[in-house]
C-alpha cells in the first residue's frame, strides 16, 4: 500500500490519498492523472491494467486501486 | 422526414397515441415501427445500410459473449496459472478478432460513403506531386441519414461488450430499435447500449406532469431553430456570401451570430428529442451545459456536444494513452523531463489521435483537421504553461475568484471558439484564411450606419424576434449555470408558464410559420 500511495502522491502532490475516497465521483482526478498513475502502477507492481479496468468504482481512492492490484496479481 | 415539418408533428402525434395505448410490453414495437417508418422517409434503401451495421454489430457481440463464457469457463478449469494466462491471451485475441471484423464492417461503410471524395482528392494531389495526372473522378455518394451517429454507437456497443462492460442484446429486433431510435439518430446525442436500453424496454405509463414539460420542451426547441437559429442564419450567410463588401466588424458580428445560430440550432434540437423522449419516458443523454460560459477551450469541451466528447474519451483517448506506447512514452519523458512530463506526454500522443479524428468526423477535409488541431493546440497549451500562467497571476495580484477575472477568461474562449470556426465554416483554407485576413485589415472600414446593418439581410421584426430569443436563451443558461434549473421549473407558477406557452406558440405560427425555410434541416445532420 505504501508503494502505491507514493506513486499517487507523485502524480498529485496536492491530494492527501490515505482520506479521499471519492477521487472520481467528485472529479478530483483528470484523465491525466488516471493514466499517469496506472502507467505506474503497471510498471511498479509488474501487472497490466488497461481500459476494461477504468471504473469508478476502482479508482475513488487508493484502497480501492489496492484491491485491484491484488486482484490482478493473483489472476 | 424533418423534424421541422407538418409531416413529422402527425407522426409524433400518432405515435404519442399508439405508444400509449398498446400494452407496455409492446411499446417498444411502436417505437420499432416508428424508427423503421422514420428512417424510410430519407430512402427505403438506406435502411440497408442501417440493417449491415446493425446486424454485423448485433452477430460480433453474441460472439463476443459467447467466447467470454468459454474463456472463463476454460481458466476456471486451467490447472495453473501459467496456463491460465495461455487461454487467457488465446481468448483475447479471438474477441480482438471478432471486434476487428465487425468494426472494418460498419465503419468500411462508413469511412467509404463519407471520405471516399477525401482520399480521391489527397490521392490526386499526391499523383501532381510527382508528376502524375492526378486525375481520379470524384464519386458521387449520398450519405445515409444519421450514419455517423448509428455507425458510433454500433461501435461503442461492441467496444462495451468486448470490455465485458454488460451483457449482449439477444434479440435483433431490440438491437434494431435502439440503433434506429429516431430521437438520437438524425444528430445524436451518442447513446450508451446499457443506460438507453433499460428504459427503451421497459415500458412507461402516460403522465400527465411529463407530456406537459416534455411538450414545453418541445416547443422550446422548436422555438430555438425556428426564431433563433435560422432567423440570424441569414445574416451569417448574406455576410459570409459576400464577405469583401463587408466590414471587419460586419464579419466578427457575423461569426458571433454564426456561433448563436450553431447553438440555437443544436441545442434546439436537443431539447425537441429531449422533450419528445420526456414525454414517451425515456431520459436521454444531454448534450450541452452552457457551453458559452467556458472559461477554457478544454472546459469548452466538456460542455459542448458532451456525449461526442465521452465517446473520444472513453473509445479513442484511454485506450491510447494506456497502449503500451502510450505508457512506454510516459515513462521515458518522466526519466528525461520529471514527473510533470511523465503524466503529460502519454495524454498529449491521446489527443493527437482524438483531434484529428474529431476534425475529420466533423468534415471530410484537411481544414476540419487543421480545426481540431487548433483546439488541441489551445488546450495543451494551457495544461503545459499552466504552472507558469498560475504564478504570473499571483505575481499580478490577480483576483481569479472575482468576476471581472471570470468574466475575461469566458470572453476569451468565446473569442477563441469564434477563430477557429472560421476554419469550420468556410471548409476551405484559403478561404478561411481570406476572411480572417479581411476582417482584420478592414475592421473599422465600410462601417455599417445603423444597428440594423450589422444584422445583414434580416428584417426588422426578425431582427427583433431573434434578439427576444437570444436573451432568453441567456437568462435560461444563467439559470442553469447558478445550478437553479430544477427549482424554477418546479416552482414556476402556472400563470408564468401559461405565458411562456402562449409566447412560444404565437412566436412560432407568426414568425416561423411564413419562413420558407420552415423545412429546412438541423446543421449538425449533416455529419
Amino acid at each position: 500500500m505504501d508503494r502505491l500511495l507514493k506513486i499517487m502522491s507523485e502524480v498529485r502532490p496536492d491530494l492527501d490519498f490515505e482520506i479521499e475516497d471519492k477521487l472520481i465521483d467528485d472529479d478530483i482526478l483528470d484523465s491525466f492523472d488516471i493514466i499517469a498513475i496506472v502507467s505506474e502502477v503497471n510498471f511498479e507492481f509488474d501487472i497490466e491494467l488497461n481500459v476494461n479496468d477504468l471504473k469508478p468504482e476502482n479508482f475513488n481512492s487508493a484502497e480501492a486501486l489496492y484491491d485491484l492490484i491484488i486482484k490482478v496479481q493473483n489472476g | 422526414m424533418s423534424l421541422v415539418s407538418i409531416q413529422f408533428l402527425l407522426f409524433l402525434i400518432i405515435l404519442i397515441i399508439v405508444y400509449f395505448i398498446v400494452p407496455k410490453r409492446l411499446q417498444w414495437w411502436v417505437l420499432l415501427a416508428a424508427n423503421v417508418v422514420f428512417y424510410a422517409f430519407s430512402g427505403v434503401s438506406y435502411l440497408a445500410y442501417i440493417l449491415i451495421t446493425s446486424a454485423a454489430a448485433f452477430i460480433a457481440g453474441m460472439a463476443l459473449e459467447k467466447t467470454s463464457l468459454q474463456g472463463q469457463q476454460l481458466v476456471a478449469e486451467a490447472a495453473d496459472s501459467d496456463r491460465k494466462k495461455s487461454v487467457k491471451a488465446a481468448i483475447t485475441s479471438r474477441k480482438k478478432l471478432i471486434v476487428a471484423g465487425a468494426v472494418v464492417i460498419s465503419m468500411g461503410i462508413w469511412g467509404v460513403l463519407k471520405y471516399a471524395n477525401f482520399f480521391i482528392d489527397n490521392i490526386n494531389s499526391v499523383g501532381r506531386l510527382f508528376g502524375g495526372a492526378g486525375n481520379l473522378e470524384p464519386v458521387n455518394l449520398i450519405l445515409p441519414l444519421g450514419i455517423s451517429f448509428y455507425t458510433f454507437n454500433a461501435v461503442g456497443y461492441l467496444i462495451d461488450i468486448y470490455r465485458n462492460k454488460y451483457r449482449c442484446e439477444r434479440n435483433f429486433l431490440k438491437f434494431f430499435t435502439y440503433i434506429s431510435f429516431f430521437p438520437h439518430i438524425i444528430e445524436g446525442p451518442f447513446s450508451r447500449y446499457d443506460r438507453l436500453s433499460s428504459n427503451l424496454f421497459s415500458g412507461h405509463r402516460f403522465s400527465f406532469d411529463r407530456l406537459r414539460y416534455g411538450a414545453l420542451r418541445v416547443c422550446w426547441g422548436y422555438f430555438e431553430k425556428t426564431i433563433i437559429a435560422d432567423k440570424v442564419g441569414v445574416t451569417v450567410e448574406t455576410v459570409f456570401n459576400n464577405f469583401r463588401g463587408y466590414s471587419g466588424l460586419n464579419i466578427a458580428f457575423a461569426m458571433v451570430m454564426y456561433c448563436i445560430q450553431l447553438y440555437a440550432d443544436f441545442q434546439g434540437y436537443m431539447d425537441i428529442v429531449c422533450g419528445i423522449c420526456e414525454i414517451l419516458g425515456i431520459e436521454l443523454d444531454e448534450n450541452f451545459r452552457q457551453p458559452y460560459f467556458a472559461r477554457s477551450i478544454d472546459e469548452f469541451w466538456r460542455r459542448w456536444h458532451l456525449t461526442l466528447g465521452t465517446w473520444f474519451k472513453d473509445y479513442i483517448f484511454y485506450p491510447v494513452s494506456m497502449s503500451r506506447a502510450g505508457q512506454k512514452m510516459g515513462r521515458a519523458a518522466r526519466k528525461k523531463w520529471g514527473a510533470k512530463m511523465g503524466k503529460l506526454v502519454p495524454g498529449y500522443f491521446a489527443m493527437i489521435f482524438v483531434w484529428t479524428t474529431t476534425g475529420l468526423w466533423h468534415g471530410a477535409s484537411w481544414t476540419y483537421v487543421i480545426w481540431g488541431w487548433l483546439n488541441m493546440i489551445a488546450i495543451l497549451s494551457t495544461m503545459q504553461f499552466q504552472d507558469s500562467y498560475n504564478k504570473a497571476k499571483a505575481r499580478l495580484g490577480i483576483k481569479t475568484e472575482g468576476w471581472a477575472w471570470q468574466g475575461i477568461l469566458i470572453i476569451k474562449t468565446f473569442c477563441l471558439v469564434c477563430l477557429f470556426r472560421f476554419f469550420s465554416y468556410s471548409g476551405d483554407l484559403s478561404a478561411a484564411v481570406n476572411i480572417i485576413g479581411h476582417t482584420f485589415s478592414h475592421f473599422f472600414t465600410n462601417l455599417p450606419g445603423n444597428l440594423s446593418g450589422l444584422f445583414a439581410g434580416m428584417e426588422w421584426k426578425n431582427i427583433i424576434a431573434a434578439c427576444a430569443g437570444i436573451l432568453m436563451l441567456f437568462v435560461l443558461d444563467v439559470i442553469k449555470e447558478k445550478g437553479k434549473w430544477q427549482e424554477v421549473r418546479e416552482k414556476c407558477p402556472l400563470i408564468v408558464r401559461d405565458i411562456i406557452w402562449i409566447v412560444l406558440i404565437v412566436s412560432l405560427i407568426l414568425l416561423a410559420g411564413n419562413q420558407s425555410d420552415l423545412q429546412g434541416g438541423f446543421m449538425y445532420a449533416i455529419y
